[in-house]
């Protein structure tokens, strides 16, 4: 068999979608738009900012209710102290920065 | 309804459809999947070699085209792009399956040439049953290729970026493509695939 030969024969081999196949397409786009679920990477973030807003929140009442100056850290003989208040504004940046990361997820979306 | 002042033509042009489709037209993109559904249905059924099993990848396929449709660029053409997914999409639900050892192995589809038909009383719907029958029983890559080459006039750069494959093993694919399919149309229909042209 030659090339146009071929070409005749493959050219028949077309498959044909079923007569529906379009409108059940279209029917699950319409249904899937209608009932949207959250996206993993939507529900981890908005899961971390409110374990880290929660943390946060612990850690001030720990600080509050014990009176702590100082916590005191050390590491392979590096001794450091921070403060207590800083400890919670690094916590709640984290939330911070995750907020902003889900409100550029969303924003993504809606463009 | 939606063509309004649109010419038949522009219509059908994929550019225009896919900023329709971008403004939220599902017109337009019916009409973009009723243009391409038979041929990637084809390029499915190529690799999966199971209509029905195809039929299910491909609107996936096209649930993932609509859903990805503002992130295509129009670097390439909209079909390439199109084409590239329903292979993907049908790849991957393969290598789920791993089914295709399982078609090597079985004989279920193919009837045993006995008494070929008369191949003039055969209908268009037949010839194309046996020639798909034929395509079934090439390798999911020889068909995809064969398919990729003939029925959608692709040249090997084009079938080199849907497929994935290299320039070398598109034209091996060809090669045996060609031959694999002769040989499987002789053995169904023997001396009346002369018929088939």
């Amino acid at each position: 068999m030659n090339e146009k030969e071929i070409k005749k024969i493959v050219q028949k081999a077309k498959v044909e979608t079923s007569a529906d196949f379009t409108d059940t397409l279209i029917d699950r786009i319409g249904e899937e738009a209608l009932n949207k679920k959250p996206s993993f990477t939507g529900t981890f973030i908005i899961g971390f900012s409110l374990c880290c807003l929660a943390f946060a929140g612990m850690v001030y009442l720990l600080v509050i209710m014990s009176d702590i100056d100082m916590v005191l850290f050390s590491f392979k003989g590096v001794k450091t102290s921070v403060s207590p208040t800083l400890i919670c504004l690094l916590i709640l940046s984290l939330f911070g920065l995750n907020y902003l990361m889900y409100l550029k997820n969303e924003y993504r979306k809606l463009q | 309804m939606f063509a309004g002042s649109l010419s038949k033509d522009r219509l059908h042009n994929d550019d225009l459809l896919i900023d329709r489709v971008r403004d939220g037209d599902m017109h337009a993109f019916r009409l973009l999947v009723e243009k391409y559904k038979d041929i990637s249905l084809s390029l499915a059924c190529s690799i999966l070699k199971d209509r029905d099993k195809a039929e299910d990848v491909l609107q996936d396929a096209f649930v993932k085209v609509y859903r990805k449709l503002n992130s295509f660029r129009g670097t390439s053409a909209f079909a390439t792009w199109l084409y590239r997914i329903v292979v993907n999409t049908a790849y991957n639900a393969l290598k789920k399956e791993k089914r295709q050892a399982f078609i090597r192995e079985t004989e279920v589809d193919l009837p045993e040439t006995k008494e070929p038909e008369k191949y003039e009383d055969l209908k268009r719907e037949e010839q194309q049953k046996y020639i798909n029958m034929a395509m079934d029983k090439l390798k999911a890559d020889e068909a995809l290729v064969l398919r990729l080459y003939y029925l959608c006039d692709l040249n090997s750069k084009e079938i080199r970026k849907i497929t994935g494959f290299s320039n070398s093993k598109i034209k091996v694919d060809l090669h045996r493509g060609r031959n694999n399919l002769y040989r499987q149309l002789e053995r169904i229909l023997g001396t009346e695939i002369k018929d088939l042209l």
